[in-house]
């Protein structure tokens, strides 16, 4: 009996001395970026993915962008506006806007110009360039170009929770507003996202 | 085997005390924070932090130190302590078998510390000043949190309903002599006014004077249909927030005073005869008493407004707690009566036994059992220390442009105690201009 006791308290300071003596303590797994890895419930990157494709699959089939184009000759100017969190999560829409623009823009459907806050810095840039650049190669003042439309949209959630047991879904929203006549050419939604997260009540 | 004996009491008495955390370092907290010294305050909880706050205690440490970073005007670092603390509740909810076992065998200290729902709601009241001060007036992120006060709120009343059925079935089963309050398992706080005033000033900061207006009527309903919580008068400076003259700016004031409740130990016993007790140690939420009993503002240019209460952080405490505290009524009765009941059945077999030496031992073991259960049943009085216990708000029409005041405040002999002094602030109109002043007394 004396033995046993001593051979099982042995084997646990055995295993409690080297359990910790891993290699490293971080693992890390590379995996394909459109691998869906929901941990915590909230808005990640499979919702970005899944929401900014079907934005931009609605926005570029829209027929009344493709009109703007053939009734101007040009392609239309986009800017992009505010893109509101009314949400409960701290969400970066800017990751959003980001990928609706570049998908736009390298569709060739629309050009883009600096947004209100990117162009301050290429204004400081410009003017910079004319006391500083050579004649030849400095741009030219007053030669901005002025977007028709104005990229705007927003984020929402609703939740829902009972005990262990809750539901979150969001609602993504932007549109295409004519920036001389207030005429949206263009709306799309996407409330694809809804999520039923359950919560363990009890862990090893 | 006697010297397994020797390893294994002197280890079961250690595990019986070691939950007992320190708690010798609230004092110097305490005593910066009365001089208004809230920078060393927060260095202080920072340096207690290994010693003062085990594993099992993070969102403990991370509540108080987010609070005494904003105190300290630290808004980046308060709203990462919060979020942490904010994670490390929803994370608490899933409940370690082994920690639940023995908080079932010991007592409830021995569970991770998972936050009291006041603790859960203002900690986003607090993130959305946090991240409007940080963020220099935009009010976005503010409103994130704002909203999730509000989906909190509304999660709060269904929360422990069924929970609360079972326990009090599981005790029923048991004995029919346990006294039940069934009014504890009501709870009636489901609207902050003092998160609605803040949504009503973010909203009209942002020119939404639509969802302002809303935010302004729910203060009033709050206030209407929460009596136990609002049993004072409703500030008199909201009937003219959505009111500024063209050309006109607002200042809004908003000042915490005062130090949360803290939770005091009642301990219940219950004699079943035959030299056996029922021990029942229960958490009770106590006020603080706060000195303030007025805050005046006072502008450089003459004009004066005293600041009214908005919010009873003290009452909401007590209130939420309701309900926690009958599941722990329940529970702490089971406990006691699993121990007990041990405690009798040796005596029992003691009673009934032949041989003297085993009837002495059966005896022993029952004293001790009982012995046990006294020691061992102990409260939970573990609560974060640093939310404010008030929470006053004002406001004042003013022209645009520069402008200086001072925070007063006042104890019940209008003694001043206290002041904060705002230098030239740039009060601009169309947009929100908040500051607030803290008087930890």
């Amino acid at each position: 009996m004396k033995n046993r006791i001593s051979f099982i308290l042995c084997s646990l300071c055995a295993i409690a001395l080297f359990a910790g003596c891993a290699s490293s303590p971080v693992k890390v797994e590379r995996v394909e970026a459109n691998t869906q890895t929901d941990l915590s419930g909230y808005w990640n990157d499979t919702d970005l993915r899944i929401v900014s494709e079907g934005l931009i699959k609605d926005c570029l089939g829209s027929e009344r962008v493709v009109q703007f184009a053939q009734t101007n000759g040009r392609l239309p100017v986009v800017i992009v506006g505010v893109f509101a969190n009314g949400s409960d999560e701290h969400i970066d829409t800017t990751i959003l806007t980001k990928k609706l623009e570049t998908a736009i823009l390298n569709s060739g459907k629309a050009d883009f110009v600096a947004s209100k806050t990117e162009r301050s810095a290429v204004r400081d840039e410009r003017n910079d360039q004319q006391g500083n650049a050579s004649e030849k190669t400095a741009a030219a003042l007053a030669n901005e170009t002025g977007a028709d439309f104005i990229m705007t949209g927003s984020v929402k959630t609703i939740v829902d929770k009972a005990g262990n047991v809750s539901t979150r879904t969001y609602f993504v929203t932007a549109e295409l507003t004519s920036i001389e006549t207030n005429k949206k050419i263009w709306m799309g939604d996407n409330s694809e996202i809804k999520k039923v997260i359950k919560t363990s009540s009890s862990k090893l | 085997m006697k010297a397994l004996k020797k390893l294994l009491l002197p280890l079961f008495v250690c595990g019986l005390f070691t939950s007992c955390a320190s708690t010798s370092h609230y004092e110097k907290i305490d005593a910066s924070l009365a001089a208004g010294d809230y920078a060393a305050g927060l260095e202080q909880v920072r340096a207690a932090k290994d010693a003062a706050y085990q594993k099992k205690d993070k969102v403990l440490y991370y509540l108080d130190e987010g609070m005494l970073a904003h105190y300290a005007k630290d808004y980046g670092d308060s709203t990462k302590s919060l979020g942490t603390a904010e994670r490390a509740i929803e994370d608490a909810y899933t409940k370690s078998i082994s920690a639940a076992v023995s908080s079932y065998l010991v007592n409830d200290t021995t569970l991770e510390y998972p936050g009291e729902d006041y603790e859960d709601i203002y900690l986003n009241a607090f993130n959305a000043l946090n991240y409007f001060y940080f963020q220099k007036g935009a009010t976005e992120d503010a409103l994130v949190e704002i909203r999730r006060v509000d989906n909190k709120l509304k999660f709060l009343s269904t929360k422990y309903g069924t929970e609360i059925t079972k326990a009090q079935s599981a005790v029923m089963e048991k004995s029919n002599d346990i006294p039940y309050d069934s009014e504890a398992t009501r709870i009636g706080f489901t609207n902050s006014a003092l998160a609605r005033y803040m949504a009503m000033l973010f909203y009209r900061g942002e020119g939404k004077s639509d969802d302002a207006r809303i935010d302004r009527n729910e203060i009033k309903l709050a206030f209407a249909n929460q009596p136990a919580m609002y049993g004072f008068p409703l500030p008199s400076s909201i009937a003219d927030e959505l009111e500024v003259p063209d050309g006109m700016a607002r200042l809004n004031v908003v000042s915490f005073s005062g130090l949360s409740p803290v939770k005091t130990e009642n301990t219940v016993r219950i004699p079943l005869g035959n030299m056996h007790w029922l021990k029942i140690a229960l958490p009770v939420i106590t006020q603080r008493p706060s000195a303030v009993a007025r805050t005046e503002v006072t502008i450089d240019s003459g004009e004066k407004f005293n600041l009214e209460l908005i919010e009873d952080l003290g009452a909401v405490a007590t209130e939420t707690f309701k309900q926690k505290a009958a599941l722990i009524y329940f529970k702490s009765v089971m406990r006691s009566l699993v121990k007990t009941s041990s405690s009798m059945v040796l005596d029992d077999q003691s009673n009934k036994a032949n041989d003297a030496n085993t009837a002495l031992l059966l005896g022993v073991l029952s004293i001790g059992t009982q012995i046990y259960a006294e020691a061992s049943e102990q409260a939970d009085l573990r609560l974060s220390r640093y939310f404010p216990s008030k929470a006053y708000v004002g406001g004042i029409n003013i022209a645009p442009g520069k402008c200086s005041y001072t925070v007063r405040y006042y104890d019940a002999s209008g003694r001043q105690i206290q002041q904060a002094r705002f230098e030239n602030v740039e009060i601009r109109a169309n947009q929100l201009n908040l500051s607030e002043a803290i008087c930890i007394k």
